[in-house]
């Protein structure tokens, strides 16, 4: 399994996708800065309220990371070289939801550290930093865990892209609906904006056991989806 | 038991509406190289990539060097080398990028492999090109390279020499039979090119809707698809009379188009000439010629509606 992971950082780094969307990803954070500076306490918090926003760009970099795999058959080829299909599925989900949260992450620290050094700002949170930073990190991991079961399921780009960027609108809509804060506290991506808002009351617990079961499910689902079915 | 590499048993793939596989039973032996051959949807392809792990049998079992079950058979396949249908590039990366991947994923620790094997298929003057400015053929070559990066026990090929120049056709031809005779690899190659499949293979085996239909080898091959002198001439009867009195022999056929196949004196085919031209039969042509792999497959698969039959 070490030589798939090495494997698929070696493929990450040489990523011209992985690298192009994680500048277009801090240009864009940057730009709506301007607008969730004035949501939020402070420009951590502004950058963290814009995560659930430049959530469909880990959509993107999901079809053309692991959507793109199927579609040359290059992951097959892992398989064919005797590799376990759980080996596979493991390596990959870990590459990809660590490149997810460098790309989402990244503007979030520097933004962190420009509101640190230039504004005199403190983080900012209620509560312990420790906690909220774990928090952040498990909420940005559950969110990022939807496209990638898509491209296991689908294993193309043009479906992997199309079905969870519908989701991504459906669940913007759901958040703004009827029944908003109690989806919002559900969805990865309305709690990294509850967290960002500071909104009372939050429950870390609660959240974390929400994250891990979304994460839980939709690798169950990608296990089934890719190790009990043919490959072309 | 020690010299089979991969045996098949009841081998079956069902699909929802077909079968593409019919309970196969092969065996491939060591540091033979084998010649699949069949139509369009015989199942060759689906057979491969059960051989490779990519799908699994609806029924029957798969055995490779005598190890069965998922565990064990996806140990074994680390000494494969396969590329099945189109070679699994990376488009965006150049041929050494690609072949570093696959050298870190197997655990290679030599990284010179990578010249040499590039060398081996021509590539290695690719230098930062990527792959997706690559000729078909071009691309075809690294997906064998690729294949050959771990030197395997067992190759498995499909089509590999589509989209390669007539060079490189005989160029892969070549690195295959050295590669069979230097290391003792085995080959399967899935091939519609039946003509380079008979240059390049030792033993055949006919697959069609889903069924071996035969296993065969070189000699085998060779023999039924025997050599002979093809007569060509407008007073067939008066030529199958002559060939019967002067020449003393009934081992000759009569082809649809008015040729006589005559199996022997293949040795002497002057007398068979002079004997005609004294009888004053107008001869338009005489070769020696024999039944291709091609024929031979057309007459198992009962495609011969395609090509000239020698019974009709």
């Amino acid at each position: 399994m070490s030589n798939l992971l090495k494997a698929e950082f070696y493929k990450l780094f040489h990523s011209r996708y992985f690298w192009g969307i994680g500048l277009f990803n801090f240009l864009l954070s940057s730009i709506l800065l301007l607008d969730s500076y004035g949501e939020t306490a402070n420009l951590f918090l502004a950058s963290l309220y814009n995560i659930p926003l430049l959530y469909f760009l880990t959509i993107v970099f999901a079809a053309l990371f692991v959507g793109n795999d199927f579609e040359q058959r290059t992951l097959y080829s892992y398989i064919s070289a005797g590799q376990e299909r759980g080996c596979v599925l493991f390596v990959k989900t870990l590459v990809y939801e660590i490149a997810c949260f460098v790309i989402l992450a990244f503007p979030l620290l520097i933004h962190g550290l420009a509101g640190l050094l230039f504004l005199g700002e403190a983080v900012g949170f209620t509560g312990p930093v420790c906690i909220r930073t774990i928090l952040i990190v498990v909420c940005v991991l559950a969110m990022c865990m939807l496209p990638l079961l898509f491209s296991f399921i689908f294993r193309d780009i043009g479906r992997t892209l199309v079905v969870p960027m519908v989701i991504f609108f459906l669940m913007i809509f759901l958040m703004n609906g009827e029944h908003a804060r109690l989806v919002t506290s559900l969805l990865p991506m309305g709690q990294l904006r509850l967290l960002s808002l500071q909104q009372p009351p939050l429950s870390a617990v609660r959240f974390m056991v929400t994250d891990f079961l979304w994460i839980f499910i939709l690798y169950f689902f990608a296990y089934f989806g890719f190790c009990r079915s043919d490959l072309k | 038991m020690g010299s089979v590499i991969l045996e098949a048993q009841e081998l079956t793939k069902e699909y929802r509406h077909a079968i593409a596989l019919d309970h196969i039973n092969l065996q491939i032996e060591k540091g033979k190289i084998y010649g699949f051959i069949g139509r369009n949807g015989a199942g060759k392809t689906t057979f491969l990539r059960l051989v490779t792990g990519l799908a699994f049998p609806s029924g029957g079992t798969l055995a490779l060097w005598g190890k069965t079950g998922m565990a064990k058979l996806q140990e074994q396949r680390k000494r494969i080398g396969c590329m099945i249908e189109t070679p699994a590039l990376f488009p965006a990366m150049t041929a050494y990028q690609n072949m570093e991947v696959q050298r870190i994923q197997r655990g290679i620790p030599d990284k010179a492999i990578i010249d040499k094997t590039l060398e081996m298929v021509g590539l290695k003057d690719t230098g930062r090109k990527s792959v997706r400015n690559f000729s078909l053929g071009m691309r075809q070559r690294l997906g064998i390279a690729i294949a050959l990066l771990n030197t395997p026990e067992f190759l498995i090929l499909d089509e590999p020499v589509n989209g390669l120049d007539p060079a490189g056709i005989v160029e892969v031809r070549n690195l295959l039979k050295s590669l069979n005779k230097e290391y003792g690899m085995t080959i399967l190659i899935s091939s519609h090119i039946l003509e380079e499949l008979y240059q390049t293979a030792s033993e055949f085996l006919l697959i069609d809707k889903g069924r071996i239909i035969e296993e065969i080898s070189e000699h085998e091959l060779n023999e039924r698809c025997k050599r002979h002198i093809a007569i060509k001439t407008a007073d067939v009867q008066k030529a199958l009379l002559v060939l019967e009195e002067k020449l003393g022999t009934d081992h000759f056929m009569l082809v649809s188009d008015d040729t006589i196949r005559l199996y022997d004196y293949l040795n002497d085919v002057e007398r068979v000439a002079a004997v005609l031209a004294d009888a004053h039969i107008l001869v338009t042509g005489l070769s020696i010629s024999g039944d291709t792999l091609e024929d031979y497959f057309l007459g198992k698969i009962g495609g011969m509606k395609y090509v000239q039959s020698p019974e009709s």
